[in-house]
C-alpha cells in the first residue's frame, strides 16, 4: 500500500528524514511513532507529495505521486494535525465542498451518516468558526473519511479530544479497518496507538529505530520477559533458589505472596518456572506474563536519540 | 502503451478541471453571497454616472459634442475599478488560503498548485462576468434615459474588458504567490500598480509642462525622454494600457489595432497565470 525506499529530506544542514525505509501492508493499522522533531510530519508530507524528497521515493498503490497525482490523492484521506478550516462556512457547506471535490456519490447521505456517527449532526448548520477544538478534530476526521478512501493517514487524530471523542474515533477507525481501509496513524498518544495498531514503527532523528508488531516491539524493547506469580504458601529459601535458575535474570517480591521474576527474552519460560516452583513445594494461585507497555518500549528505544537531539540543539545554541 | 498514456492524460485533464471548478464555485459563491461586491459595483457605476453627467453638462454648456462615444470614459472607469478590485480580492484570497493553512488541506486532496490557482482565476473572472451584466444593464438604462446611442462598439468594449479583468486577476494572483503573506502581497500589488501608473501620469504631466513652456531646460527634456521611454515600455506590460489602446481601436474603428492589442493582452494573461503557477509549484504551498 505504502512503500518508502531510502526517503531522505534535509533542511539546510539538518537532516529531517534520513534514508527511511517502510512498508505498510493493505488493510493494517500502522502506528507511526517518534519523539518531537523525529521527522514524522516531514515523512507524511513527502508521502503526500507536498514536500519533495532530496533522495529516495515513496510509492502509494504501487505508483509514485507524480505519476498520477489526482488518481492517488483521490484514494487517500489525510487528516492533518493542524485544524485549518474555512471558519466562515457551516460544517455542512464545508463537507459539501469536499464531497464535490472528491466526487462523493450521494454526498448528502454520506455527510449526514458521518456527522451523526460523530455526534455533530445537530451542529451541521453552525459555522465551523464556532466549533470547539474537539469538534474541529472530529470534523477533520469526517473530511478524511468522506470519500471512503482506501488509505487513511491521520496525524495526531485524538489530540484535544475528550475520552468520549477518543472512543468514537477509535470505533470509527476499527470500523474502517474492518471495511479494508489501510490506516496510518502518527500520534504521541501511545496508549491509543497501542489499542488500535497492528504494527508500529518508531523513528528518531529521521531514522528508523524499529518496525515490528506491537508484541515484538514491547518484548524487544524491554530486553527481558517478566512473569508475575501469586503463591498460596511461603517456602523458605525460594528467592535464592529461583535466582540460581539459568533462565532467570532477576527476582523481586511485590509482597509476601507475590513475586516478579525476570527471565531471558528468547522464549516463554512460564512452563519451566511452573515445574521448578512445584518441585520446591510452592502452591500457585496464579501466574501471568507481564508485558511492557508501548510507552516503556518507546522510551527505551528512543531515549538515546532524544539525548543526542538535546546535545545537538545545545551544541547549535553554543555555536550561535 | 500509447493508448494507456492517452487515457491517463485525459483522466488527469478531466480531474484538473473538475478540481478547479470546485475551487471556483466555492470562491465565487462566497463572494457573490456577500454584499461587498455589489456595493463596489454600485460605487463604480456611481462614479461612472457622475463622469457621464459632467461630460453631458459640458457638452450642453459649450453646445458641442465632446466625444463620439460619451459612454466610453464612464464605462472605462467602472470596469477598471471592478477589475482592480477583483484582482486585489484574488490576491488576498490566495494569500489567506496559504496563511490559514486551508490550502495545505486542499493539496492533500485532488487539488494541486495549478488547479487551485486556475480555480481562483476562473472564479473571480466569473464574478467579473456577472457584474458586467449589471454594468450592461446600467449602460442600457442610461442610453435609454438620456437618449444616447447604444452602439455595438460599447458592447465590444465591455466584452473586451473581460480580457483586462483576466490579466489583472492573474496579476493579483502572481503578487500573492510572490508576496506570500496577505499584507506583503497587497504591498507588492499596490507598489507595482502605483509605480507603473505613476510613471505614465508623470510622463503626461511633464509633456504638458514642456508644451506649455517657451524654453525648456536640458534636464527637463532629459526627464521627458526618460519618462517617455519608460512609459512606452510599460505600455507593453500594463493590461490597463493595452485596454485603453484597444478602446482607441474600437472608437476609431481601426480593427487591426484592436486585434493586435487584444492578442497582446491575451499573451499577458497567459504569461501571468503560467508564471504564477510555476512560481507557486517551486515555492510550495507552505511557502
Amino acid at each position: 500500500m505504502i512503500e518508502i525506499n531510502e526517503l531522505t529530506k534535509t533542511f539546510g544542514s539538518h537532516t529531517a528524514v534520513d534514508h527511511l525505509n517502510l512498508k505498510i501492508q493493505p488493510g493494517e493499522i500502522y502506528g507511526f511513532l517518534g519523539p518531537n522533531g523525529a521527522g514524522k510530519t516531514t515523512t507524511l508530507m513527502m508521502i503526500m507529495g507536498v514536500l519533495k524528497p532530496d533522495g529516495g521515493e515513496a510509492r502509494l498503490f504501487g505508483k509514485r505521486m507524480f505519476e498520477d497525482p489526482f488518481g492517488i490523492r483521490n484514494q487517500i484521506g489525510m487528516v492533518a494535525e493542524s485544524l485549518n478550516f474555512y471558519d466562515e462556512m457551516t460544517a455542512l457547506e464545508y463537507l459539501q465542498f469536499f464531497a464535490r471535490l472528491y466526487q462523493v456519490p450521494e454526498p448528502q447521505k454520506r455527510i449526514q451518516e458521518l456527522l451523526e456517527k460523530m455526534n455533530l449532526w445537530q451542529w451541521h448548520d453552525v459555522l465551523v468558526g464556532g466549533y470547539s477544538t474537539g469538534m474541529r478534530r472530529k470534523l477533520g476526521v469526517i473530511r478524511g473519511l468522506l470519500h471512503s478512501p482506501r488509505l487513511l493517514i491521520l496525524d495526531e487524530p485524538v489530540s484535544g479530544l475528550d475520552p468520549f471523542g477518543i472512543v468514537q474515533i477509535r470505533q470509527l477507525l476499527l470500523e474502517e479497518k474492518a471495511r479494508g481501509t489501510t490506516i496510518l496513524i502518527s500520534s504521541h498518544i501511545l496508549s491509543e496507538v497501542e489499542r488500535t495498531a497492528d504494527r508500529v514503527c518508531i523513528i528518531a532523528k529521521g531514522r528508523l529505530v524499529v518496525e515490528d508488531s506491537m508484541d515484538r516491539i514491547r518484548q524487544d524493547a524491554a530486553g527481558k520477559r517478566q512473569i508475575e506469580i501469586e503463591m498460596v504458601n511461603q517456602v523458605a529459601g525460594l528467592l535464592p533458589a529461583l535466582q540460581a535458575l539459568p533462565f532467570v535474570t532477576g527476582v523481586a517480591s511485590r509482597n509476601e505472596q507475590t513475586l516478579i521474576i525476570d527471565t531471558l527474552a528468547d522464549r516463554e519460560y512460564r512452563a519451566d518456572l511452573g515445574i521448578e516452583l512445584a518441585a520446591r513445594g510452592v502452591v500457585l494461585q496464579g501466574m501471568k506474563a507481564l508485558e511492557a507497555s508501548l510507552e516503556e518500549a518507546f522510551i527505551t528505544l528512543t531515549e538515546s536519540y532524544v539525548e543526542d537531539l538535546k546535545q545537538d540543539r545545545l551544541g547549535g545554541k553554543e555555536q550561535e | 502503451m500509447k493508448k494507456h498514456f492517452a487515457s491517463n492524460s485525459a483522466t488527469t485533464i478531466q480531474a484538473f478541471f473538475r478540481s478547479a471548478l470546485a475551487v471556483q464555485t466555492r470562491n465565487s459563491n462566497s463572494t457573490l453571497y456577500s454584499a461587498g461586491i455589489y456595493l463596489a459595483t454600485f460605487l463604480g457605476l456611481l462614479a461612472a454616472t457622475l463622469v457621464l453627467n459632467n461630460n453631458l453638462q459640458a457638452t450642453t454648456k459649450n453646445m458641442l459634442f465632446i466625444s463620439q462615444q460619451p459612454l466610453f470614459l464612464p464605462l472605462l472607469i467602472s470596469v477598471s475599478f471592478l477589475a482592480l478590485l477583483l484582482a486585489v480580492m484574488a490576491s488576498i484570497n490566495v494569500s489567506r488560503e496559504r496563511d490559514r493553512g486551508t490550502l495545505e488541506v486542499l493539496v492533500y486532496g485532488p487539488v494541486n498548485e495549478a488547479t487551485f490557482l486556475f480555480g481562483v482565476f476562473i472564479g473571480y473572472l466569473k464574478i467579473y462576468l456577472e457584474m458586467l451584466l449589471i454594468i450592461l444593464v446600467w449602460a442600457n438604462l442610461v442610453t435609454w434615459l438620456l437618449h444616447l446611442a447604444f452602439s455595438l462598439k460599447i458592447l465590444v468594449m465591455l466584452l473586451s474588458s473581460v480580457l483586462m479583468a483576466a490579466a489583472l486577476i492573474a496579476f493579483g494572483i502572481l503578487t500573492a504567490v510572490l508576496g506570500g503573506k496577505a499584507r506583503t502581497a497587497l504591498v507588492f500589488f499596490f507598489v507595482i500598480v502605483l509605480v507603473l501608473g505613476g510613471i505614465q501620469i508623470a510622463d503626461q504631466i511633464v509633456t504638458i509642462l514642456l508644451q506649455a513652456s517657451d524654453s525648456a531646460s536640458n534636464s527637463m527634456i532629459f526627464l521627458r525622454n526618460a519618462l517617455m521611454t519608460l512609459s512606452s515600455g510599460i505600455q507593453w506590460i500594463s493590461p490597463y494600457s493595452q485596454f485603453t489602446l484597444m478602446m482607441d481601436g474600437i472608437a476609431d474603428s481601426i480593427w487591426r489595432t484592436y486585434f493586435v492589442h487584444l492578442a497582446i493582452m491575451l499573451v499577458q494573461t497567459l504569461a501571468l497565470i503560467i508564471g504564477g503557477i510555476k512560481i507557486f509549484e517551486r515555492k510550495g504551498v507552505r511557502g
